[in-house]
């Protein structure tokens, strides 16, 4: 999601081609020609620059719709366009095209939650995600949650830094609409970052933008990415 | 002089060919490409409607030159004779020019063309529908949502990664919704 806005003129897209299984867009305004993923112009008189990221979500059509009740919906095209919703099964199948290298930790269609923040990047694979509802982290020195939502897919990521301190939250067991407790003040935020319950109460964590993609993907673009890795008990030795 | 005409005729051809499938060949949907790749078919494909409309009218004056006409003869026994060692040869000459002509024709339609767009039909007038129409879309399909704490607007992944991409507003601000 993008802003059209670059330099004082409003671009126009189109799907032009693809590039290592990512799809290139055109502006018709120049020709330049455009990465999907990472909103830089790659080719053409406006090679070099950065479409604006505009903050969006990934989330169940369920859970948009209880958040946003007057949300409008995109609607089909005369010839009732669209994919069918095991697409990305079949997609996953497909042959991967960027080197594959022998310290890779992880799987090339491995899903993961991809975050950026200065000049770190950090993979959250959906696996280490497993069925826990937070994840606390810190990356480039900003406390960090990766959280997801009681439909078991809808995920955000917020900075867990509130007036200076730190909140560190964890799942009210069960809850729904889905709920974390900030375990210093006993606070209730909910999935939008607002804590609605507690010495907290109005006031809103900040989101952090992230990705979904595949692993081959994010490593491509991200060279120097780190891997989250969850803690985990060593054998007793 | 005719050899030349001819050969000039299948170097254009070839060119007017290999400039539009080059780009095709390397932007490939399951091949690797490099920068290289990608600037190489952006420079081909801009300058394709150019090159393959100059082509299509070389090729054009070069048929028209080398279109093998019927030998005028003197007598009747002479013209049948004539008739019968020609008729094939010309033919063959006829049909070669306007598979080559036919082909760079095709050269400069395609340049003209979005091939990527026929696989994925745009949605250049976006239709969006208001709360409660969007009764098909099933609660737990994915949606790629956007708000502005005025306006927000939601698009059901099935749709959105058909297009891969749908230009429009959110509130006053143009954007492009990617999937």
């Amino acid at each position: 999601m993008w802003s059209r806005g670059i330099d004082g003129r409003t671009l126009q897209f189109r799907l032009i081609g693809i590039n290592n299984q990512n799809f290139l867009m055109e502006d018709l305004e120049t020709g330049s020609w455009w990465q999907q993923t990472s909103g830089e112009a790659i080719s053409g008189p406006l090679k070099g620059h950065r479409l604006t990221q505009v903050l969006h979500d990934e989330v169940t059509f369920g859970l948009w719709q209880r958040e946003h009740p007057d949300s409008r919906v995109l609607g089909l095209d005369a010839r009732q366009s669209r994919i069918d919703s095991d697409w990305e099964v079949g997609t996953a199948k497909a042959p991967v095209v960027t080197p594959v290298r022998a310290d890779d930790l992880l799987d090339p269609r491995a899903l993961v939650v991809g975050v950026v923040i200065g000049n770190e990047a950090r993979a959250y694979p959906h696996d280490a995600l497993g069925d826990v509802r937070v994840i606390l982290d810190e990356l480039g020195s900003t406390p960090i949650a990766v959280l997801r939502a009681d439909d078991g897919h809808s995920l955000r990521v917020f900075s867990r830094s509130l007036d200076g301190q730190t909140v560190n939250l964890l799942e009210r067991v069960g809850a729904t609409p889905a709920r974390y407790l900030d375990g210093a003040t006993g606070s209730e935020f909910d999935f939008t970052g607002l804590a609605v319950a507690g010495p907290l109460a109005g006031q809103r964590l900040t989101r952090v933008p992230h990705v979904s993609d595949y692993w081959f993907d994010w490593r491509h673009s991200h060279e120097a990415t780190t891997v989250y890795r969850p803690w985990q008990p060593t054998s007793g030795r | 002089m005719r050899a030349r005409a001819w050969t000039l005729l299948a170097v254009v051809a070839a060119v007017a060919v290999a400039w539009i499938a080059v780009p095709v060949w390397l932007l490939q949907p399951f091949a690797p490409q490099s920068q290289a790749a990608v600037e190489w078919s952006w420079q081909l494909r801009r300058l394709a409607p150019a090159v393959t409309a100059v082509a299509a009218l070389i090729s054009l004056a070069l048929a028209a030159r080398l279109w093998p006409r019927p030998a005028m003869h003197s007598t009747p026994t002479a013209m049948t004779a004539s008739r019968r060692a020609t008729v094939v040869p010309l033919m063959v000459a006829r049909g070669a020019l306007v598979f080559l002509v036919a082909a760079v024709a095709g050269t400069a339609w395609f340049a003209r063309q979005n091939h990527f767009e026929w696989m994925f039909r745009p949605f250049p007038d976006a239709r969006f529908l208001v709360a409660g129409e969007a009764t098909d879309v099933p609660a737990a399909e994915p949606v790629i949502g956007v708000a502005d704490g005025t306006a927000a607007l939601a698009f059901p992944i099935t749709r959105l990664g058909y297009h891969h991409l749908v230009n429009t507003t959110l509130g006053d601000v143009p954007i492009v919704a990617t999937y």
